[in-house]
């Protein structure tokens, strides 16, 4: 469980984060949604531990306390190969075990992405789908109790981003651990897919805007899940709280100009 | 582009064969080109291979239109610039006292400059690093690396103990603050998410330092060790030139004295394939170091 209360984050005199509260079951994926310049990627650095809150709690249950992120760029080290990439945080989280071992527990989790043959080359050598790929497999490859990703597939094309948004859903399913995952999107249509309880951030500053639980037996094929009506309406509501937020932080004189609410 | 240089090259041995120094002049083509063509025997790419059959042709008409001129019309004046053949035979018995000189501007150069890289890394890592040492030295590098280093040297003849010691002293100042200020700019500049990413991995302190941010920083810390080499060579030379008894600058120097302009020549091309040969070398060393910029497919 991860448990945030009350949390604020300011940047110099700008307030980024307001009175955020957030509770996070063992297990939940979750996503955060919310335009760019929300905060969201700031409260997934909050939860991450990689910044402190300015004021407020966070509470990390978990066993092993064990947390990997995926972040959009910049996720793999550029000077070393695939495999040493994996290998690196490998080694970190188990120092006692030999190099034959981790290089063993590497190679299958390039496999398990779909990059096999990819332990030799550098990243440079790889399509962003790849790298994306292989970002996965090195946060998966340590075991994470709680996987944090930071709009992974942003900078990737349509064909790519539908099929990473597989290979995740299926790697958390078949997953034999309850793995929570926080996924931050912009992307309406992924959050849906993905995830099984939907954040929604205002901005200026971020706050919870919406916390919407998908229901537990949601259809797992996208065509299906997109033709239900249901899902259209959640669409549609999303969409709303987005376009209601943005309305509201609007000037009056260019509301005005805008129809007035009509 | 083969056959233009084989007919330059031929034309070349006929032109030669039929002078007074023939075949010194051929041998010493023979010689400058014979490694350029070696050369591009094994280079892959056309360009490259192109590239080094243009300059070696280049080399032969330089030569053979300086020797042709020199012999038959004595331009340009054979005392300031002797002909190549001469210069060739000169440079074959002067060999020996080249590399003592040689040996002696390396120890210079060598000292100087691994002092200046080894201790311009540490620190500059330390101040790309640290915001707090960042702003603290930040005025010292302004001021300091600004000042020509060349100024220093009366300062460093005259406070240290040996000549030695004051032309590593300059050498050393010299290189110090490219590699510097390159190595901290370099860890400015790797991108934040990698350090998030590196964080995130809970590496230890030592794999962190090293593994990261000394890899990160890597490309500008290249740059800077290239411009610290250059500035190396400047201020040996410069050192040589003032106070020295022997080494490359000093033959150069001592032989001008005397107007024996063809030891003078000589000096200067082995000086000039020295300083070529080590940038072959750095440049080795920089392109295995950052061989994992080239394989960009994207």
């Amino acid at each position: 469980m991860i448990e945030l209360s009350n949390i604020s984050f300011r940047y110099g005199k700008k307030s980024i984060l307001e009175s955020i509260d957030l509770s996070v079951p063992q297990g939940e994926f979750l996503c955060l949604l919310g335009q760019s310049g929300c905060g969201k990627s700031t409260l997934l650095r909050l939860i991450a531990g990689l910044a402190k809150p300015s004021s407020g709690n966070i509470k990390n249950e978990n066993e092993s306390n064990r947390c990997a992120v995926v972040f959009q760029d910049y996720s793999l080290f550029p000077w070393m190969t695939t495999g040493e990439n994996l290998l690196l945080a490998l080694r970190a989280t188990w120092p006692e075990k030999k190099t034959a071992v981790l290089r063993d527990i590497a190679q299958k989790y390039l496999e398990l992405v779909g990059l096999p043959h990819c332990f030799q080359q550098y990243p440079a050598a790889l399509s962003g789908g790849m790298r994306q790929r292989a970002a996965i497999a090195r946060a998966l490859s340590v075991d994470p109790e709680i996987l944090l990703m930071d709009e992974p597939f942003g900078a990737l094309d349509v064909l790519n981003r539908a099929m990473l948004q597989d290979l995740l859903l299926e790697l958390f399913r078949a997953s034999s651990r309850r793995r929570t995952v926080v996924f931050v999107t912009h992307d309406v249509d992924e959050a849906i897919y993905l995830g099984n309880r939907i954040v929604v951030l205002g901005s200026t500053p971020g706050r919870v805007i919406a916390d919407n639980h998908l229901a537990k037996t949601k259809p797992r094929l996208r065509d299906e899940l997109f033709r239900l009506p249901q899902t259209r309406e959640l669409q549609n509501e999303l969409l709303d709280v987005y376009r209601r937020d943005t309305w509201q932080k609007l000037p009056a004189t260019k509301r005005e100009a805008n129809g007035g609410g009509i | 582009m083969n056959q233009i240089f084989l007919s330059l090259f031929g034309i070349s041995m006929i032109f030669s064969a039929i002078l007074r120094s023939a075949w010194m002049a051929a041998g010493l083509t023979l010689m400058l080109t014979g490694g350029m063509l070696l050369r591009s025997k094994f280079e892959k790419h056309p360009e490259q291979r192109t590239a080094l059959l243009d300059g070696a042709a280049l080399i032969v008409l330089a030569l053979l239109g300086w020797q042709l001129l020199s012999d038959n019309f004595r331009v340009p004046d054979p005392v300031l610039f002797p002909p190549p053949e001469k210069v060739f035979r000169l440079f074959v018995s002067e060999l020996p006292e080249l590399l003592k000189g040689l040996r002696a501007s390396l120890f210079l150069l060598g000292s100087g400059y691994c002092l200046a890289l080894s201790s311009g890394i540490v620190l500059g890592l330390v101040i790309g690093y640290s915001r707090r040492f960042q702003l603290a030295s930040a005025p010292f590098i302004k001021v300091l690396g600004a000042i020509p280093p060349i100024v220093y040297i009366p300062y460093a003849i005259a406070l240290l103990p040996s000549f030695s010691a004051a032309s590593i002293f300059v050498i050393f100042i010299g290189a110090f603050w490219p590699v510097l200020v390159n190595t901290a700019s370099g860890v400015l500049q790797i991108p934040s998410g990698l350090i998030d990413s590196a964080r995130m991995l809970h590496l230890k302190k030592r794999t962190f330092f090293f593994g990261i941010i000394l890899r990160g920083a890597m490309p500008s810390i290249c740059t800077g060790a290239s411009l610290g080499l250059v500035f190396s060579f400047l201020l040996l030379t410069a050192a040589e030139l003032i106070g020295a008894t022997e080494g490359l600058g000093w033959y150069v120097k001592n032989f001008s004295d005397f107007a024996d302009y063809e030891r003078v020549i000589v000096g200067i091309i082995f000086i000039g394939m020295v300083i070529t040969a080590i940038s072959f070398a750095t440049n080795r060393i920089e392109k295995r170091l950052l061989r994992y910029q080239e394989v960009n497919h994207d």
